[in-house]
C-alpha cells in the first residue's frame, strides 16, 4: 500500500520529504508521474502531493523578479500578464498539449521531470532562470541550465524539492518567441526553439541574443554558437539565416518515433532561422 | 425530394416534415452531459475482474503455466491458462499481445498483481511478418495444427498461382473481357506499387465484456454491432450452439467504425472461459496498449496496378493485384478486403477488360479486422492515386479523364447482371467542383509555401452483401403514456441511427419524435436481424423495417380514430400524437389503445432486399505544403456524396466530416507501427491521431439525392461510403503541390520534406 500525503505548508512538505527520502515521490500535477505510475516504471511507498501549498503557488513579480511557485499550473501561467510581457513563455505555454494537461501540469512538475522535450525550458533558459530548491535545511538556488545535468536527471538531493523558479522579467527592450515543431498539434516536440532578443536602439543589429532548443540531446540546451553568430550583427534575414546553420554545433539529438537525428537538425536550423525572425518582427524594426 | 415551404408546411401533417429534416441528435444531450452509460460504465455488484497475462513473443508455443502462485494472492478466484480455455484455443501464441493466461478476482488491482505473479516457459518459434513473404512455401506456418481456425468461414477457391502455397487465409481472382487484348491496345500503359497501413480505430472506450452463464446460455454485455456474426462466431469457436449465445447491448452503444463489428478472440472467449469457471459474472476490459495490439487494425496491403487507356483517355484494361495481411487469426474479414477491392474498379469505372488477383495471408502480426469501408478504402487510395498517375502520363486532365469513364444509372458493370440503379457520381464530381472553386483561396506568394490541389472519386455498396439477400425486422409499440416504443437490430454507435429510427416512426404516425424510444438492441428480442449496424445497412434496411411497421401503426390508428371519430379511415389525420376528422374533432392516439390488448398496441415490421446499392462520392482537396519543414496543411476539403436520400441532412454531415477526419489520419498520420510484429507506438503519446486542430479550416458537405429505388424515401448508405475518396484526394492534392507521388502512406512530415530536398530532384 502506499501512503498518501498531502502537506498544505512549506514546513510540512520539507519535513515529510526528508522523513521518506527515496521511498517517497512528489505529486505536484501528476500529468507525467501517473504515466510512470501506470508503466509500472516506479512504485513508491509514500507519495507526497503538494498540489496545497500555497507558499509554493502562484505568480509573484516584483520590479526586478519574477517568481513562479512550483505547483503553478500552465493554465495559471497562461493567464497572467507575465505570459504577454514575455511572449516566449507565452507562446510556450500555448503549444503545451492540450486544455486538460495544462489545467493540471505545473511549472515544477515539469522542471522536476526533466524531459528534454519539454515545452517550458526552453524559454526559461533564454530567460537565464534560477531554480529554487528546498528542505529542512532551507533553501538553494540554481541555474536552470546547470540543474538539468544528464537525460531526464536533476541536481535534487533526496531530500529535496522544487519549490519555484526565479528570473529578471523587469527589462521591456526584449522580445522572443517560442516555435515549436509536432507530429500533431499538441503534441510532444519534435524540436522546440525559445529565442529572446535585444538589440540597438534604431533595431538594426543585436546587442544581446539567447537561444535554447527542446528535443535535441539529453537536455533541453542553449545555442551558443547561434548567440555567438549574432551578437552585434545586423538584424537582416541573411544574417539571421547564416548564424542559424550553426545550430547544429549545440545539439546532438536521437532517431526515435518523432523523427531522425538528421530531420530534427535540419529543424533545428529552420525553426532557430524563423524564431528568432518572428522575434526580430516583433522588435517592430525595418528590415 | 421537393422541399415544402413554410406555409405550405403548416397545412400538411406534422409527420411530413420529419424526414428531411435536421432533427437533433437524440441521445446528443445524455453524452455531452457524461450522463450515458456505455459499457466499461457498468460494474455489476457480484462481477469479478479479469486480467489477461498477454504475450510479449509474436510466436511461441506455450511450454509450461504455473498458475499457483497467482492462485495464493488474496481475492484472485479462477486463474486459467489458454490451453484450458474453452473452445478452440490451443498452446500457442501467434502475435504480439495474444493471450497466455487469465485471472478473475474481486477487484482489478487485485487481479494485475496475480498475473504478475504467473510463471511461464515459452519457447519462441519462427515467425513471419509480412503477407508476400507469409505465402510463400519457405514461410514459418502460423497453423500448422489448427485448421479449425485457419479455414474459419472460407468460400471455396483453388489457387493456381504456384507462389500461394502457404499461410492462405483467402484467395479470389476474377478475369472480364480479354486482358492481354485490352493492353495491348492501349497508348498508354502505367503500372504502380501501392501499399496501405494498419490504422486502429481508437475508439475512445476501450474494448469491454461482461461475461455471464445462464445455465448453458453466455450472456455478454458490451456493444458488438454484428450481433448474428458475433453469436455465430463466439458459439463457433467456444464450439456450443449459437442459440446459447445472447448479447446485450449497455444503455449506450460505444463508438466502432468497425472496431466493435464483431468479437475479438483476446476478449469475449477468454471473459467466457473466466465466468464458466467461476460460475460468476467476469468483466474483461482492455487497456490501450491492448486495444491496439490485441484488437484489430485495418489490413495492411500491398496494391499493384496497371491500367491501358487509349490516347484520348478511355480504359482498355486494368489489372488489379493485392496481398493483404489477415495477421494472426481469421475473422472472415481477409475475404471483405478481396471482394471489395476485387469490385470497387468495376463499380465506379467502366473498365471492358480487367484481371484481378487476391490472397489474404496469415502472419504473426496483430490481426487485421472491419475498419470503415473494409478494402475500399485501401483500394480507393491505390486506385485513385494511379488513375491521376496515368492521367499524368497520357497529358489528360484528372477530371475530365475519370468522367469519360465513369459508371451511370442503368450500367451492367461485367462482372454483375445487375444494371447499376442510383448514381449520382457524375453530380457528385460537378457539384463538389463547383463548390470547391468557391473556396479557392488567394495565393501567398510565401517562396516556402507550395500548394495543390487533388480530387477523387470514390464508392462503397450498402448492406453487406454477404447474403443474396438482406433483411430485418422491427417491432413498434405504442403505449398508454403515449410514447412509442421501437426494437430494432440497430445498434448506435453515435452515427445516430436511433435519431432517424424516431424521424421515420414520427414521420409515418404523425406521433413527435421526441415520444419515440429506441431500444438498445439485444439478442433476446424476439426478432430476427442477423447482420446489425454494419455495412452502412441500418438507415437503409433497418429503417425500411422500421417504416413499415410504422405505416401499419399508422394505419392502425386511423382505423381505431375513425371507429371512434365516426369518419372514414381516410379522412383521419395524426399530428403531435392526436388523431383528428376534418370536423375539428380530435382524439390523443394513446386513447386509442383498448383493454383488451393491454393498453398496449404493438406492430411488427420488416423489410428485405436483394441489392447492395452502391454510394458515391467525388472528393476535393487544397493542401499547403511548408517545403522547409515538409508539414503538409489540409486547407480545403470538400466531400460531395451521393447519399440516395437525406433523411437527416445535418447528420449526414457529421459522417461526411467524420469521414474527413479518418482520412487525413490515413493519409498524413496514422499507423500501428511493427517491428518484425512488435509494436513501436501501441500508445497515444507515439500514435498520432489528429483533433480538430488539423481538420481543414474549410470543409464543405454536398449532399446528392439520387433517389435509390430500393431504400426507405430513396436512401442508402453514407457512412462506409464517404470514407474511401478522402484520403486519395489528399494524397492526389500533395502530389500536385510537391509533383512527388507518395505511394505508401502515412506521409508524414519528414517524408516529404526527405523528398523534396533529395539530390536527384534538384
Ligand atoms: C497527454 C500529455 C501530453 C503532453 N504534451 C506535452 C507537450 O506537448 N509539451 C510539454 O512540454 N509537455 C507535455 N506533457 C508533459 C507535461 O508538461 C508534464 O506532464 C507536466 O508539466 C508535469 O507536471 P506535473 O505537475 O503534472 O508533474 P508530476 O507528474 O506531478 O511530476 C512529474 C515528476 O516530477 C516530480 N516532481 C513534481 N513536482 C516536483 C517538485 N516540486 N519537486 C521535485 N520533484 C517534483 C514528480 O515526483 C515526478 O517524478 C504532456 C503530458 C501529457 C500527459
Amino acid at each position: 500500500m502506499t501512503e498518501y500525503l498531502k502537506p498544505v505548508d512549506r514546513e510540512s512538505a520539507r519535513r515529510y520529504l526528508d522523513e521518506h527520502r527515496d521511498s517517497a515521490k512528489i505529486v505536484a500535477g501528476g500529468q507525467s508521474l501517473s504515466l510512470l505510475l501506470r508503466q509500472g516504471l516506479l512504485d513508491p511507498d509514500v507519495m507526497i502531493d503538494i498540489s496545497d501549498v500555497d507558499e509554493f503557488s502562484g505568480i509573484e513579480t516584483g520590479p526586478d523578479r519574477v517568481s513562479i511557485g512550483a505547483v503553478t499550473t500552465y493554465e495559471q501561467l497562461e493567464s497572467h500578464p507575465v505570459s504577454s510581457t514575455v511572449e516566449t513563455l507565452g507562446d510556450s505555454v500555448d503549444v503545451i498539449a492540450d486544455r486538460q494537461v495544462r489545467t493540471a501540469g505545473t511549472i515544477g512538475g515539469a522542471i522536476s521531470h526533466a524531459d528534454p522535450s519539454l515545452d517550458i525550458v526552453p524559454p526559461l533558459l533564454c530567460l537565464d532562470a534560477t531554480v529554487r530548491i528546498g528542505s529542512v535545511d532551507g533553501e538553494r538556488t540554481v541555474p536552470l541550465e546547470e540543474f538539468h545535468d544528464g537525460y531526464m536527471a536533476a541536481d535534487l538531493a533526496q531530500n529535496e524539492l522544487v519549490e519555484g523558479i526565479t528570473f529578471d522579467g523587469s527589462a521591456s527592450d526584449w522580445e522572443s518567441n517560442y516555435a515549436k515543431h509536432s507530429r500533431v498539434s499538441g503534441g510532444w516536440a519534435t524540436v522546440g526553439i525559445a529565442s529572446r532578443v535585444r538589440t540597438t536602439d534604431d533595431r538594426d543589429a543585436f546587442t544581446d541574443v539567447r537561444i535554447a532548443a527542446a528535443a535535441v540531446g539529453d537536455t533541453a540546451v542553449r545555442l551558443s554558437s547561434v548567440e555567438d553568430a549574432l551578437i552585434g550583427e545586423p538584424t537582416d534575414r541573411e544574417t539571421v539565416a547564416d548564424a542559424a546553420s550553426n545550430a547544429t554545433a549545440d545539439i546532438d539529438p536521437l532517431d526515435d518515433l518523432s523523427g531522425s537525428a538528421e530531420y530534427k537538425k535540419h529543424l533545428a536550423r529552420t525553426l532557430v532561422e524563423r524564431s528568432i525572425n518572428r522575434t526580430v518582427d516583433r522588435t517592430g524594426g525595418v528590415r | 425530394m421537393s422541399r415544402l415551404r413554410r406555409d405550405e408546411r403548416t397545412v400538411q401533417r406534422q409527420s411530413e416534415r420529419v424526414v428531411g429534416s435536421d432533427v437533433p441528435k437524440i441521445d446528443a444531450e445524455d453524452k455531452v452531459a457524461g450522463d450515458a452509460r456505455f459499457g466499461s460504465d457498468l460494474e455489476p455488484d457480484d462481477v469479478l475482474y479479469a486480467a489477461v497475462l498477454y504475450s510479449t513473443r509474436t510466436h511461441a508455443e506455450i511450454d509450461d503455466v504455473d498458475l499457483s502462485p497467482a492462485m495464493a494472492i488474496d481475492g484472485v478466484e479462477c486463474a486459467l491458462a489458454r490451453p484450458d480455455f474453452m473452445g478452440k484455443f490451443d498452446d500457442r501464441v501467434r502475435h504480439y499481445g495474444d493471450v497466455i493466461a487469465a485471472i478473475a478476482a474481486t477487484g482489478p488491482e487485485t487481479a494485475d498483481r496475480a498475473v504478475n505473479a504467473i510463471d511461464y516457459d515459452l519457447t519462441p518459434l519462427d515467425a513471419v511478418h509480412d503477407a508476400r513473404e507469409a505465402v510463400d512455401g519457405d514461410a514459418p506456418t502460423v497453423h500448422p495444427n489448427n485448421l479449425d481456425i485457419a479455414q474459419h468461414a472460407q468460400h471455396d477457391f483453388t489457387i493456381e498461382n504456384e507462389n500461394y502455397t502457404k499461410n492462405i487465409d483467402d484467395y479470389h481472382e476474377l478475369t472480364v473481357g480479354d486482358p492481354d487484348r485490352g493492353f495491348e491496345e492501349a497508348d498508354h500503359v502505367v503500372t504502380g506499387e501501392y501499399t496501405t497501413p494498419r490504422v486502429s480505430h481508437c475508439n475512445l472506450d476501450t474494448h469491454c465484456t461482461i461475461a455471464e452463464w445462464d445455465d448453458d446460455t453466455l450472456v455478454l454485455t458490451e456493444t458488438l454491432a454484428s450481433h448474428g456474426r458475433s453469436q455465430r462466431e463466439i458459439a463457433g469457436f467456444l464450439e456450443i450452439d449459437p442459440e446459447r449465445v445472447k448479447i446485450k447491448e449497455p444503455p449506450s452503444a460505444s463508438s466502432s467504425f468497425g472496431g466493435r463489428s464483431l468479437r475479438k478472440l483476446t476478449v469475449e472467449p477468454v471473459a467466457a472461459s473466466l465466468a464458466r469457471e467461476v460460475d460468476r459474472p467476469v468483466r474483461l476490459q482492455l487497456d490501450r496498449e491492448r486495444e491496439f495490439v490485441s484488437t484489430a487494425t485495418r489490413h495492411q496491403t500491398q496494391f499493384t496496378l496497371e491500367t491501358g487507356i487509349t490516347a484520348d483517355g478511355e480504359i482498355t484494361a486494368m489489372s488489379v493485384d493485392v496481398v493483404t495481411d489477415t495477421g494472426a487469426y481469421p475473422n472472415g474479414v481477409g475475404h471483405v478486403v478481396l471482394k471489395n477491392s476485387r469490385d470497387r474498379p468495376l463499380d465506379v469505372y467502366r473498365i471492358p477488360n480487367y484481371e484481378y488477383e487476391g490472397v489474404a495471408a496469415f502472419t504473426n502480426n496483430v490481426p487485421g479486422g472491419e475498419y470503415r469501408a473494409i478494402g475500399s478504402t485501401q483500394l480507393t487510395f491505390a486506385l485513385e492515386s494511379h488513375l491521376d498517375e496515368v492521367a499524368a502520363r497520357a497529358g489528360l486532365d484528372r477530371i475530365t479523364f475519370r468522367r469519360k469513364n465513369l459508371v451511370e444509372e442503368g450500367y451492367v458493370r461485367p462482372h454483375t447482371e445487375v444494371p447499376i440503379g442510383s448514381c449520382g457520381v457524375d453530380d457528385c464530381l460537378e457539384r463538389g467542383l463547383r463548390r470547391f472553386e468557391e473556396l479557392e483561396r488567394d495565393e501567398t506568394g510565401d517562396p516556402r509555401i507550395t500548394r495543390g490541389w487533388g480530387v477523387a472519386v470514390g464508392a462503397h455498396p450498402t448492406t453487406s452483401g454477404a447474403t443474396s439477400e438482406d433483411s430485418s425486422e422491427a417491432i413498434l409499440t405504442l403505449t398508454a403514456d403515449g410514447t412509442v416504443t421501437a426494437h430494432t437490430g440497430a445498434v448506435d454507435q453515435g452515427q445516430g441511427i436511433d435519431t432517424v429510427i424516431a424521424q421515420i416512426v414520427g414521420h409515418e404516425t404523425g406521433i413527435p419524435t421526441s415520444r419515440v424510444d429506441v431500444e438498445p438492441f439485444s439478442t433476446t428480442d424476439r426478432f430476427a436481424d442477423h447482420l446489425g449496424s454494419i455495412a452502412s445497412r441500418s438507415t437503409y434496411i433497418i429503417g425500411a423495417a422500421v417504416r413499415d411497421a410504422a405505416i401499419a401503426l399508422e394505419r392502425e390508428l386511423h382505423d381505431r380514430a375513425a371507429s371512434a371519430l365516426d369518419v372514414s379511415a381516410d379522412a383521419i389525420e395524426i399530428q403531435d400524437g392526436v388523431a383528428a376528422s376534418p370536423n375539428g374533432e380530435g382524439i390523443p392516439v394513446e386513447q386509442l389503445l383498448s383493454p383488451t390488448d393491454g393498453d398496449e398496441l404493438e406492430v411488427y415490421g420488416s423489410a428485405s432486399s436483394t441489392e447492395t446499392p452502391v454510394s458515391y462520392g467525388a472528393h476535393f482537396a487544397a493542401v499547403e505544403v511548408d517545403v522547409e519543414t515538409g508539414d503538409v496543411d489540409v486547407l480545403t476539403f470538400v466531400a460531395s456524396q451521393d447519399v440516395g436520400h437525406a433523411i437527416n441532412p445535418k447528420m449526414i454531415e457529421g459522417q461526411l466530416e467524420g469521414a474527413i477526419q479518418h482520412g487525413i489520419e490515413f493519409a498524413l498520420y496514422s499507423e500501428l507501427q511493427l517491428d518484425r510484429g512488435m509494436p513501436k507506438n501501441a500508445n497515444l503519446a507515439d500514435y498520432p491521431v489528429i483533433s480538430p486542430k488539423e481538420m481543414p479550416e474549410d470543409v464543405a458537405c454536398e449532399i446528392v439525392e439520387s433517389n435509390e429505388q430500393s431504400g426507405p424515401y430513396g436512401a442508402k448508405g453514407v457512412g462506409t461510403p464517404s470514407m474511401p475518396p478522402v484520403a486519395p484526394a489528399i494524397m492526389n492534392a500533395l502530389a500536385d503541390a510537391t509533383g512527388n507521388r507518395f505511394r505508401d502512406p502515412p506521409i508524414d512530415s519528414e517524408t516529404v520534406y526527405t523528398e523534396l530536398s533529395s539530390e536527384d530532384r534538384r
